[in-house]
């Protein structure tokens, strides 16, 4: 009799093991608080910089007219981890930094202002946070980790951003690549060959993008639905103006005007000069051809491949277009926002797949 | 509206009378019981006819056994599934990063009900969102308010003149379905947001919600409710583990899955046409939140959930309040199932996985009766078979490894919503949710019994309102500034 009490206990105990923790829980909370919602936070690829500008205003040290009129052209240690470089360097860019900013560039998780134009050197690696008063140039095959300006940056060719980079202009050398955010608040030029994951602006130029597609006019609204079941083919349904759904994959003819949305649950292909005055939304690839405009969000599950002299948003309607890996050609205007998983990449007009 | 119960199946929210009865108990019953009267009338034929009624039937019992635990390992599998895909699977949220765009117009309908506690904290929580104001109109949707609520509505709508449009009922039906029947009737913005009164809403979330809306088969569009007086006592503890489960894992592997994710009433939209498509509210429905979602898969609409997208809310703080709720979903849920059943499986337009997964959705708050009738059977069973101790004990053993994984499922579930959160000290109240699986289990077994019984009598459920708790403004949980309101000294004003 006693073996089968042992066990009936034993179980017993088992059975309640894991209230003890409950138990201890309940009557002495650790972790009641409701999951954060953060009710301020607002959908802003620009958030890391304009965080960044607002801690180097929130400095009570740093006045930056103050400082410009400063006569000096020395490095000014803050702090051990703020810098303040006063140093000019116009029209002798070639003389470069002395070494002691130099070091200060290199430490890690540090700020280091510029008061005046910067020139980063070729091949430099920059580990600080950085902020430039005035323009900013920086040299071929450099690395940085994040900057932010108040002029012009200039990416040399091969560099490297590692979280983010902003400014009123960026301009992005050739075979640059920036692994985390491109913003900025008037125009970004990438070069062929440049890489990035997600990028802002008004305007985006893609190489030489002075014969991109007209804008696309705006769609009527309401509109009617339609949902395709044929797929592949365009059907003659596409010519009334609507919305489309088709159930599979679809091919645009090439000159077509689509005044709607169009959803495909297959790979969507737009032929050469087609203009959208809506958005494409794919599960699957969105390729389009030479010349091609759509005037509203651009969202692929997979990739999406923009062929030479496309026009994604107009200047006055800014879009967003949304995939995993983008491919875009050179001579392509994107307004807006773009926004990869896996990367984008500038290809030079010729090599493009999406002709 | 909540979606989850932590037991077998998912809840989902539920609102109205009961015009029809489910009619999956009769096809369910009758799945069950022709493989027992085929196997009865083998029986009879090799012996002879000499028919034992006795045997007959345990045969029955054990046939409706068999059934039962078939339903249950489905739910069970389902479960994991949803799980395992949350935590290892690819993840699909492709309209959340649509930041820029030609933002449609939007009515964001508030619907209240004698809500002057918490009514003027979501009003003024929507003054502040950051969508284009020339585009966005708030309607407070009063529905026969007897309280202050009325003239907070009209004070704040008259402190920020052209961003309000009022709709005060005094009269007509009951019930939010009925409420927002009447108000769509004046609204001709593309796209509806709904939320509930005690709802407060973050600046970017109608953004957000209304993003989806670009992709023109999307119909609906839901978002994740987190409850707001979750640390309030251990049931609102207990419950905000289940939303946890059924937002993080639930909803959110079933939009991984293209499956059918469910609008749940608040938080969420609607496009208008879309609504008008499939004729509007349906205010004979007391879940007509689900009923929308059903009826838009049915018509070739989606319906979309953004976990990102999060909203507060109350979760009930007694449980008297929360069973009542509960039973109010189990109803309206199984009048929707009731409607929708056999039309979405006889959709040749809607994809297999959905008919299959919009069938368990609709099935999931009968799944609570079945199993009390099966824990029922196996005790009936067990004694009966006395002579036969084999076959009681199986099915004991059936039941018993139910509830080890089964019931783990669901838990499971929580756990890895709790971990997706991540909060880690919360989860060792996950034993203590055996007890709100209890109280729901009997909760939703008697609204079904009741309901059953209505349907003979041919008696209307009625709507009730959820009781609030709130008795000061709401204080958000982390108010974080922006960038956007501060000054930059010598800095060029470039913020955006």
């Amino acid at each position: 009799m006693a073996y089968p009490a042992l066990l009936l206990i034993s179980v017993l105990l088992i059975m309640c093991l894991p209230f003890i923790p409950a138990l201890q829980e309940w009557l002495r909370p650790t972790d009641v608080a409701p999951l954060p919602v953060r009710r301020n936070e607002i959908n802003n690829l620009r958030y890391f910089a304009d965080s960044f500008r607002l801690t180097i205003a929130a400095m009570p040290v740093i006045d930056l007219p103050k400082l410009q009129s400063i006569q000096t052209d020395r490095t000014v240690n803050i702090s051990d981890k703020l810098h303040v470089v006063h140093q000019r360097l116009d029209g002798d860019a070639g003389k470069g930094y002395p070494p002691a900013t130099l070091k200060v560039l290199r430490q890690k998780n540090g700020i280091v202002i510029f008061i005046h134009d910067a020139w980063l050197p070729p091949d430099s690696h920059s580990q600080a946070d950085l902020f430039a008063a005035a323009d900013l140039l920086v040299g071929d095959g450099a690395s940085l980790r994040a900057c932010s300006a108040q002029g012009v940056i200039t990416l040399g060719a091969d560099t490297v951003v590692h979280r983010w980079i902003d400014a009123p202009c960026i301009h992005v050398g050739s075979n640059a690549a920036i692994d985390g955010r491109i913003t900025a608040l008037k125009e970004l030029n990438f070069c062929a060959g440049s890489r990035f994951v997600r990028a802002g602006a008004p305007v985006m130029h893609f190489g030489d993008a002075s014969t991109a597609a007209a804008p696309a006019p705006q769609a009527p609204s309401p509109r009617r639905r339609h949902v395709l079941d044929d797929g592949a083919r365009q059907s003659a349904a596409l010519d009334q103006p609507g919305d489309y759904v088709v159930r599979g994959p679809y091919r645009i003819r090439p000159g077509s005007s689509v005044s709607g949305n169009i959803k495909t649950y297959g790979d969507l292909h737009l032929g050469e000069h087609s203009r959208i005055a809506g958005s494409l939304v794919s599960n699957k690839d969105i390729v389009l051809d030479r010349g091609c405009s759509v005037l509203g969000p651009v969202i692929s599950q997979n990739d999406i491949v923009i062929g030479p002299d496309c026009r994604i948003g107009t200047p006055g309607a800014a879009t967003t277009l949304i995939c995993r890996k983008l491919t875009i050609a050179t001579g392509c205007t994107v307004h807006g926002v773009i926004t990869t998983q896996d990367g984008a990449k500038v290809v030079p007009a010729e090599l493009s797949h999406g002709r | 509206m909540d979606n989850r119960l932590g037991i077998p199946g998912n809840a989902a929210p539920c609102r109205r009378p009961m015009a029809a009865m489910p009619r999956l108990p009769a096809c369910l019953l009758a799945f069950l019981f022709i493989p027992g009267l085929l196997a009865i009338a083998g029986k009879a034929h090799a012996s002879s006819l000499t028919l034992d009624v006795r045997t007959a039937g345990l045969d029955l019992m054990t046939t409706i056994l068999a059934g039962i635990i078939f339903l249950l390992v489905i739910y069970t599998v389902r479960h994991y599934l949803f799980t395992l895909n949350r935590l290892f699977g690819r993840q699909r949220q492709p309209y959340l990063d649509i930041e820029q765009a030609t933002w449609p117009a939007v009515v964001v309908c508030v619907a209240a009900h004698n809500e002057e506690r918490v009514i003027a904290d979501a009003l003024n929580a929507l003054l502040e969102v950051d969508y284009p104001r020339d585009k966005l109109i708030i309607m407070p949707v009063n529905d026969r308010s007897t309280d202050g609520t009325r003239a907070i509505i009209d004070r704040i709508a008259a402190s920020h003149p052209g961003r309000f449009t009022l709709f005060h009922r005094d009269s007509g039906r009951p019930g939010k379905a009925a409420a927002l029947r009447d108000a769509t009737a004046r609204i001709e913005a593309e796209i509806i947001i709904v939320f509930d009164a005690d709802y407060l809403p973050a600046r970017g979330l109608i953004k957000q919600l209304v993003a989806p809306f670009f992709d023109p088969e999307v119909g609906a569009i839901m978002g994740r409710v987190v409850p707001l007086n979750a640390g309030a006592n251990l049931l609102t503890r207990l419950l905000d583990l289940e939303r946890a489960g059924g937002y993080q894992v639930d909803q959110a592997a079933r939009m991984n899955l293209g499956l059918v994710p469910q609008y749940g009433g608040t938080v969420g939209g609607v496009r208008r046409c879309a609504l008008e498509e499939i004729g509007g509210w349906n205010s004979d429905m007391l879940a007509e939140d689900t009923d929308v979602t059903f009826r838009l898969l049915q018509h070739g609409w989606k319906t979309v959930y953004q976990n990102r997208s999060e909203c507060y809310e109350e979760v009930p703080e007694v449980w008297p309040v929360r069973i009542r709720q509960i039973s109010r979903w189990s109803r309206g849920h199984n009048q929707v199932m009731g409607r929708n059943l056999m039309q979405l499986l006889k959709n040749p337009r809607i994809s297999l996985r959905e008919r299959a997964d919009g069938v368990l959705l609709l099935c999931v708050f009968i799944m609570p009766p079945l199993l009390v009738i099966g824990w029922s059977i196996t005790i009936i069973q067990f004694f009966m078979t006395s002579h036969q101790w084999l076959f009681g004990w199986l099915a004991l053993s059936g039941m018993v490894a139910y509830g080890a994984f089964g019931t783990n499922a669901a838990f499971f579930e929580m756990a890895a919503a709790t971990y997706l959160d991540g909060n880690r000290n919360r989860i060792r109240l996950l034993p203590l949710n055996i007890f709100g699986f209890l109280v729901s289990l009997v909760a939703i077994s008697c609204a079904a019994l009741s309901q059953f019984m209505d349907a003979l009598r041919k008696r209307e459920l009625v709507w009730h309102k959820t009781e609030r708790f709130r008795m000061a403004p709401a204080a958000p949980a982390q108010e974080l500034a922006l960038p956007r309101d501060a000054a930059l000294p010598g800095l060029a004003a470039e913020v955006s």
